[in-house]
């Protein structure tokens, strides 16, 4: 925490948020399905916020990446699996589009777990 | 009206006497109704003090600014309180900058402009500020202050200080103060001491330079004696006493010096009665 104390007040006005999906994937192309069973078209952020972390375990290996991109208010997040043949490369997806973040060499048939680590700027 | 020393003459003897004051920044005092609230020290130099306060809870901003080269840019907001500024390249914010690296900030007049040589801002970029403004209270409208006995009040009817506000307040305080009045006084006594011992070939017209030493040297004599009286009255100074002390020493020792400088030019002193004392050898007034 900052010392300068209009600083600290920015600081506790944002606040990090974990998004978790999860599939069984095989060998083919899949949305990775978040809370409450939805995937695809992706979990929509209702205030300016920053994607800082992806980190997916496939049961044998942690991938991770890490950046600061922009979210908008109202965009929409969502995680593919990408099979490139023999293993799989993990994408967020920003409102439908690959955002840029993500791991690769991620093992066929097997279960994944991903969390997207989001930070939310105070409404 | 002085004969034979003046004010200039007695100061300059006197400055290598007076210790450079203590500077205070930022004690926090708090008001209570139109009371005299006493800051931790007395004998403030005349107009040195500032008495002010943040007086929101919430930062202001953020307000978007254009830095070029090293040029000062207001960012609409004078007064801006110390340690509470916040730059950035982003309203998320992100992209932090660092003060005193990145840029400088004029706190007072609430301007900006990058370092060169180790700012990281690009040249003609935008950034995002956020701060605390701070006022600063008019002496005689909001406050006034005794500057002698180191206490400040609030003004019924015109202050802004709100009444139990805390208020940071600077000063610089003098550690001995001899003023102008106290050294004309000084020279008139002495003068007086010695026009009443004057021999008859001597008066208040006679130019001896030893007229000059000797009256110069007593008021310097009185002087200290102020000094030392005015020393151990000083709040929150642990070397008073010992610093008042010393004013007494020099007092003896100009007041004895005087007595020799002027001896030629006296009658001789009245006697006093027989006592028993102890052999003094410096000649007394």
């Amino acid at each position: 925490m900052s010392l300068n104390t209009t600083s600290a007040w920015l600081e506790a006005r944002t606040s990090p948020t974990l998004l978790p999906f999860f599939e069984k994937v095989t060998t083919s192309d899949a949305n990775l399905k978040g809370a409450g069973g939805g995937d695809s078209d992706g979990y929509p952020i209702p205030v300016e916020g920053r994607l800082q972390w992806l980190a997916v375990y496939d049961g044998i290996t942690l991938h991770t990446d890490s950046d600061n991109r922009v979210l908008s208010a109202g965009s929409r997040i969502s995680v593919y699996a990408d099979n490139v043949g023999g293993s799989f490369t993990v994408k967020v997806y920003i409102d439908g589009s690959p955002s840029g973040m993500q791991v690769t060499g991620v093992a066929e048939n097997a279960d994944l777990f991903a969390t997207v680590l989001v930070v939310l700027k105070e409404a | 009206m002085s004969y034979w020393t003046d004010t200039a003459r007695v100061s300059t003897h006197l400055s290598p006497l007076l210790p450079a004051g203590g500077v205070v920044r930022n004690t926090e005092i708090v008001f209570d109704g139109y009371d005299d609230v006493q800051l931790p020290h007395n004998n403030i130099v005349p107009a040195s003090e500032t008495l002010g306060m943040i007086a929101q809870q919430i930062p202001s901003g953020p307000v978007s600014v254009t830095l070029n080269g090293e040029t000062w840019t207001a960012i609409g907001t004078s007064g801006l309180a110390p340690g509470t500024v916040t730059v950035a390249s982003t309203s998320f914010p992100d992209g932090w900058y660092a003060e005193n690296s990145d840029y400088a900030i004029n706190y007072a007049e609430g301007k900006l402009k990058r370092i060169g040589g180790t700012t990281t801002i690009p040249d003609g970029a935008t950034v995002r500020v956020w701060f605390m403004p701070y006022t600063i209270f008019t002496r005689d409208v909001d406050y006034v202050i005794d500057n002698d006995a180191g206490t400040v009040k609030r003004v019924a009817g015109t202050t802004s200080i709100p009444d139990g506000g805390r208020v940071a307040a600077s000063y610089e305080s003098y550690t001995a103060r001899a003023t102008s009045t106290l050294i004309a006084q000084a020279i008139t006594e002495a003068e007086d001491k010695i026009l009443a011992r004057l021999r008859d070939d001597y008066d208040s017209s006679s130019t001896d330079q030893g007229l000059v030493t000797g009256a110069t040297e007593l008021a310097l004599s009185i002087v200290c004696d102020a000094l030392a009286a005015s020393t151990l009255g000083a709040a929150n100074d642990p070397g008073a006493d010992n610093r008042a002390r010393r004013y007494m020493d020099l007092a003896e020792r100009f007041e004895a010096r005087a007595a020799m400088t002027l001896s030629r030019f006296l009658t001789q002193p009245v006697r006093a009665e027989a006592m028993v004392r102890p052999n003094r050898t410096d000649p007394r007034w």
